[in-house]
C-alpha cells in the first residue's frame, strides 16, 4: 500500500523561484526557496542591505466583529484591544497549560478588525482552537491563508528603498502598520520582521503579489547589497537575532515562561493559560532557554544536541543551532535546568562532536 | 588547473590522486556545489588509521553535517590546516588548494577500486546518490 501523500502547495512567486534558479525544499506543507545563491551571501545582504523573502506559506486569520479585541484578549497573552489603531503586538496563544500554540502577531487595522499572521506549520492547529474559542464572542473568524501572501524586505536599506517606492512607508513607526492601496487592491505594509534588521512585511492577497515582488526587485540594485532571500538564511538571521522557533524554543509543552519571553504576557487581564503561568511565575520555573556562544569555530550543535556542564553533568538541551554568518562561529539556543543557570561555561555534544561554548546575552548579533 | 583525469573518485564524492605510495584526498567540485556555505571542516588527525569506505572526517554546512569518507586505506600522514582554518578554500579550488589530507597507503592497489573521471562525470550526471 502507498502511502498518500499531499502534493505540496506553492506561493503565488513560484515561477519567480524558478527562474531565479532557486533551490526549493518542502516546507510546512509547501514547495519554498531555501537559498537562491548561498545562504551566507543572502544573510550578508539582509545584515548590510536588503534582502527580500516570500513567506506566503504562512498563514493568515481575519478577526472582525464588536468584540474582536475582546476575543483576542483571551486566547492571546499580549495586550490587543489596548493597543492603538495600526499597532502590530507580537504575542503568544497558549493552551490552559500555559503551552504555546504558537506565536504570532496580531495587526490591529481598526477597532473592529484584526489580522493575526500564525506559522504555516500551525495553520491547522491554530485554526481549530481559535474556532473553537470564539463561540461566546461577537465576532467573525475567517482562515484566508490560502488566498493571501506575504513579503518580507528586511536589512538596513529596507527602509529607503520601500520609501523609494512608496513614500508614505518611511513613516510607519517599528511595530506600526499603514493600510496602502497598490496593485490593484489593499496592501497592508507593518514596520516589523524576524531577522534583527529593520524593515516592512507586506501582507497582500495572492494576485498583486508578482507586481510587489518584481517592484521590490528592480529598485533592489539601488539599495544593494540586495538579494532574494531563502528560508535558509531567514533562520541564520533569527539566530542571530536570538528569535524563537516554534517546535524548537516554543511548543505546547512549553511555556512562554520558559522561552524567556514573560514580556508578551500581561498579567492584569484574563486569558487562556494565566492560572498555569501565575504558578510558574511564583517559583516553579524549573527550565529557561539560553543563548551559547562557540569559544571558536567548531562543529555546530543543532537541535537535540546535549548540554553539559564540564564535569559532564546533563544540564540541557539545545533547541536550536546554526553557524551564525555574522559571527564566524558556531551559536545555540537551549534549556538549561535551574540548577545550572549561574553556570556560564558548558559542552554541547553531538554524535560525539563537542563544541566548547559559553553563555551569552541575547540578541547574539547586534547591529552595528 | 587539475587534470581532472589524473583524479580517482568515490561515489561519496572525494576524489583520490596518488602520487608514489600517498594519497591526496579532498572533496569534487561537484560535492562542494551540493554541500554549498561550508562553515567548518573536522579532519581527522595525523597519525589516525583510516580504512578504504569508513568515516575520516566531517564537513559542515550552514544546514547540516556531511561525512568524508577515506577513498583508500592507510594512515593520515597530513592535513590541509589552511583549508581548516579558512573553509572557503574548499570552495574556490576544491581540487587544488582546497585538499584535505593524505594518507600513506596501507594497500596502493585499493585506488583501482575507485571511479575514473568518465565514471565518475556518469555517476554524477545521474544525480550522484
Amino acid at each position: 500500500m502507498e502511502m498518500a501523500t499531499e502534493p505540496l502547495k506553492r506561493t503565488p512567486l513560484f515561477e519567480s523561484h524558478k527562474a531565479l534558479n532557486a533551490k526549493l525544499a518542502p516546507f510546512a506543507g509547501y514547495e519554498m526557496p531555501i537559498h537562491y545563491q548561498s545562504i551566507i551571501e543572502e544573510h550578508q545582504a539582509v545584515r548590510r542591505g536588503c534582502g527580500l523573502f516570500d513567506v506566503s506559506h504562512m498563514g493568515e486569520f481575519w478577526i472582525h466583529g464588536t468584540q474582536a479585541g475582546k476575543f483576542l484578549n483571551f486566547i492571546l497573552t499580549n495586550e490587543i484591544a489596548a493597543a492603538p489603531e495600526g499597532a502590530a503586538v507580537y504575542a503568544h496563544m497558549t493552551n490552559e497549560r500555559g503551552g504555546v500554540i504558537d506565536d504570532l502577531i496580531a495587526y490591529k487595522i481598526s477597532s473592529e478588525r484584526y489580522l493575526l499572521v500564525v506559522n504555516a506549520s500551525r495553520i491547522e492547529a491554530d485554526w481549530a482552537w481559535v474556532k473553537t474559542h470564539a463561540a461566546p464572542f461577537d465576532v467573525e473568524i475567517s482562515n484566508e491563508s490560502p488566498g493571501y501572501g506575504i513579503l518580507a524586505l528586511q536589512g538596513p536599506r529596507a527602509m529607503p528603498l520601500a520609501g523609494s517606492l512608496i513614500p508614505k512607508i518611511s513613516a510607519i513607526e517599528r511595530f506600526k502598520l499603514g493600510v496602502f492601496s497598490i496593485a490593484g487592491g489593499e496592501v497592508i505594509v507593518a514596520r516589523t520582521g524576524y531577522t534583527g534588521e529593520d524593515g516592512v512585511e507586506l501582507i497582500a492577497k495572492n494576485e498583486q503579489l508578482p507586481f510587489l515582488w518584481e517592484a521590490i526587485t528592480h529598485a533592489g540594485a539601488k539599495f544593494g547589497p540586495f538579494s532574494a532571500c531563502g528560508l535558509g538564511c531567514r533562520d541564520t538571521l533569527r539566530l542571530e537575532a536570538g528569535f524563537p522557533l516554534w517546535g524548537h524554543e516554543l511548543g505546547e509543552m512549553i511555556t512562554p515562561l520558559e522561552a524567556g519571553y514573560g514580556w508578551v504576557i500581561k498579567w492584569d487581564k484574563d486569558f487562556i493559560g494565566k492560572g498555569a503561568l501565575l504558578e510558574q511565575k511564583n517559583g516553579a520555573l524549573n527550565r529557561k532557554i539560553f543563548g551559547l556562544m562557540g569559544k571558536s569555530a567548531g562543529p555546530v550543535a543543532r537541535q537535540g544536541a546535549v548540554i553539559k556542564t564540564r564535569e559532564g553533568q546533563n544540564a540541557g538541551i539545545v533547541t536550536s543551532g546554526s553557524f551564525a554568518p555574522s559571527l564566524g562561529k558556531p551559536i545555540a539556543l537551549g534549556f538549561l535546568d535551574k540548577p545550572y543557570w549561574e553556570q556560564t561555561d558548558f559542552v554541547l555534544e553531538n554524535t560525539g562532536r563537542q563544541l566548547m561554548a559559553s553563555v551569552s546575552k541575547l540578541p547574539f548579533y547586534n547591529k552595528g | 588547473m587539475i587534470d581532472t583525469k589524473s583524479l580517482k573518485y568515490a561515489k561519496s564524492h572525494e576524489w583520490a590522486r596518488l602520487e608514489g605510495n600517498v594519497c591526496t584526498v579532498g572533496i569534487t567540485d561537484f560535492a562542494q556545489k551540493e554541500i554549498r556555505d561550508i562553515v567548518y571542516l573536522e579532519l581527522p588527525k595525523i597519525g589516525k588509521e583510516v580504512r578504504q569506505g569508513a568515516a575520516a572526517g566531517a564537513i559542515e554546512s550552514v544546514k547540516a553535517a556531511f561525512e568524508l569518507y577515506a577513498p583508500v586505506s592507510g594512515t593520515v600522514t597530513a592535513i590541509n590546516e589552511k583549508a581548516a582554518q579558512d573553509v572557503t578554500v574548499v570552495h574556490r579550488d576544491p581540487l587544488g588548494n582546497g585538499w584535505l589530507f593524505k594518507i600513506e597507503c596501507s594497500n596502493a592497489a585499493e585506488i583501482n577500486n575507485l571511479l575514473d573521471d568518465a565514471a565518475y562525470n556518469e555517476w554524477t550526471a545521474q544525480g550522484g546518490h
